[in-house]
């Protein structure tokens, strides 16, 4: 297949990283490293995500590709990150190429904060016949790859709804172990519970003090007959101050 | 509810409540950084025994000392109306309604102290955001107080002089009646000892010499009456006597402690008590998910996990936090 090969043939570039990622995210690297911050958060966040990851993907059947939708009740929960904490950890765990599907097709953004040269995507694949190599794009991390939204659709219910996005998500099940689907807003998107129906199971993510009781309820009923695999509890804040944490010995995150 | 959703919803919630914990005590130090400086302006007056006072009484106390009895004098006067009202009217304060005349009775009254500074000197101080008003009040109540104590003084003297005329006469008797008796006991007597060895004469010598000590206090007295009143009517009383009028202040009295202190802690514990009631409305009302617990309302579902949020940790100019979490994931983890 094709796009296997270009998958390869990238994998084994070594100048990848210098290539692929854009320059806004390279500033964005470089910035982080250069701050002394506290360190013990970020590993924190990427010790949740493998959990996160571990709970949600199954494990246990190491051939067989699988996908996860991502989607929350409203805007601004944090659904692309928890997507890509999710694909990250999910690379490291199984060790297998993961792909970060991106289909908000109104607010493209992915391709921007990655910093890829996303000039098409995936609403340019479902309109046009252009070849799926193109679109997928390698990421700064290792084994994740990213299908970025594409150019903005202001309409892409019947992009979502043809038989061509349901091929779509064949082919690459045939290609990605994983694939995590960064999927609209359940509560404002009609197309999120269609999206989200293409995968086999589907993960909420809420917002701490954010995202209500009942609004969490009603996206989960908007999902319809998704088997959801669990909620993700995103930007939770530290509770307990650091020096109350050190003097009791007591981790200051939520659920440990 | 414990101690852990308290603290996980002030978390939340803190960013609301900060405005009210920050505003008002600045609100209030503001307040006090804007309390107009206050003057003070002192009067001193000199005063002495009175023999007129003491006679006629006057509510003095005879262990009190003058400066002690006089500053009494003043306090009192100063919680009666027709005295401030003579005083406003005497330094010009506005007394055409009463809302006016009770504004200038409070504005005397209200910072004003008369206080005995040993045992003749007496101090009547005013402390007013004015100067100008500070000594004019206090020049008007010396005034006012020194001419309602001249004519007390004038009023009693005839009285003061009866009383001590009176006594006078019963001195005089009681001093012809020693010195008869003793003459005619010196008629009666015989035998040769000495005067000095006779008890009887002792005893009666003894009586006039008393009597006449007595009557000779007694004129004094009544010459002192006719001495003060004299002085009093030539404006000279030498019982009461102004030491140091009043003066324009320069330089302005330090703000009370109490001022300062008082309104940043009344702002602080508004503020807190503000803060604490949005902080109780806020918690009451809001159901969002911030724990796990919070997601036991909605049955059935599996707690995958919670992720902390990095855009609270130091570094405020970061990009938002989707980038961080993106580079966490992506195994870029800064060392310090």
């Amino acid at each position: 297949m094709a796009i296997q090969d270009t998958i390869q043939d990238r994998a084994r570039s070594t100048a990848r990283s210098e290539t692929v990622v854009g320059q806004k995210f390279a500033r964005l690297v470089t910035e982080i490293e250069e701050e002394a911050i506290d360190g013990s958060v970020f590993e924190t966040v990427e010790e949740r995500y493998r959990q996160i990851a571990a709970r949600c993907l199954d494990t246990n059947r190491p051939t067989k590709s699988q996908s996860v939708a991502v989607s929350s009740a409203s805007l601004g929960d944090g659904v692309s990150s928890v997507a890509i904490g999710i694909a990250t950890a999910a690379a490291r765990n199984l060790g297998s190429d993961v792909l970060i599907l991106e289909t908000d097709m109104q607010r493209p953004q992915l391709a921007d904060d990655f910093g890829v040269e996303a000039v098409l995507g995936l609403s340019d694949y479902l309109s046009s016949d252009i070849e799926l190599q193109s679109i997928v794009q390698e990421t700064r991390a290792p084994k994740v790859w990213l299908l970025p939204a594409g150019r903005r659709t202001p309409n892409p219910g019947p992009l979502i709804r043809s038989d061509k996005f349901h091929e779509l998500m064949k082919s690459l099940h045939g290609v990605f172990h994983t694939i995590i689907i960064d999927t609209p807003p359940l509560l404002t998107s009609p197309h999120a519970a269609v999206i989200a129906n293409q995968a086999d199971g589907l993960v909420l993510v809420v917002r701490a003090g954010h995202t209500h009781v009942n609004d969490a309820a009603k996206a989960l009923k908007a999902a319809g007959q998704i088997p959801v695999r669990g909620v993700v509890l995103n930007r939770t804040r530290v509770w307990l101050p650091a020096w109350l944490s050190r003097l009791f010995g007591v981790s200051r995150y939520e659920l440990d | 509810m414990g101690i852990k959703p308290l603290v996980v919803a002030a978390r939340y919630k803190f960013l609301l409540i900060v405005p009210f914990l920050i505003i008002l005590p600045i609100a209030a130090l503001a307040t006090v950084l804007s309390i107009k400086k206050e003057y003070t302006s002192t009067a001193r007056l000199l005063a002495q025994d009175s023999a007129i006072v003491d006679v006629i009484g006057n509510g003095d106390s005879q262990y009190n000392s003058p400066a002690q009895n006089r500053s009494s004098d003043i306090t009192e006067l100063l919680a009666t109306d027709s005295f401030k009202m003579a005083v406003a009217k005497r330094i010009g304060l506005p007394t055409g309604t009463a809302q006016e005349s009770a504004n200038s009775m409070t504005a005397i009254e209200k910072g004003t102290s008369a206080v005995a500074n040993g045992r003749h000197l007496i101090n009547i101080s005013h402390t007013s955001k004015d100067g100008a008003e500070a000594r004019d009040i206090v020049n008007g109540i010396v005034a006012e107080y020194r001419a309602q104590y001249s004519a007390d003084v004038t009023k009693n003297v005839s009285n003061a002089t009866t009383v001590y005329q009176s006594q006078l006469a019963t001195n005089k008797t009681a001093l012809d009646e020693a010195d008869t008796a003793i003459g005619a006991y010196l008629a009666k007597r015989t035998g040769p000892e000495s005067l000095n060895n006779d008890p009887r004469y002792l005893s009666l010598q003894k009586d006039v010499d008393r009597t006449q000590k007595d009557y000779d206090a007694t004129q004094q007295r009544i010459s002192d009456i006719q001495l003060q009143e004299q002085a009093t009517i030539s404006g000279q009383d030498y019982t009461l006597s102004l030491k140091d009028e009043a003066n324009l202040p320069t330089t302005a009295a330090p703000t009370s402690q109490k001022k300062l202190l008082a309104l940043p802690i009344a702002g602080t514990l508004i503020a807190l008590s503000l803060a604490a009631g949005i902080f109780a409305f806020l918690l009451r009302t809001d159901n969002s998910i911030r724990t796990s617990e919070d997601l036991e309302a909605i049955p059935g579902l599996v707690m995958l996990g919670a992720v902390p949020d990095i855009s609270f940790v130091k570094k405020r100019r970061w990009p938002k936090s989707f980038f961080r979490i993106a580079i966490a994931g992506l195994g870029v983890t800064p060392q310090r």
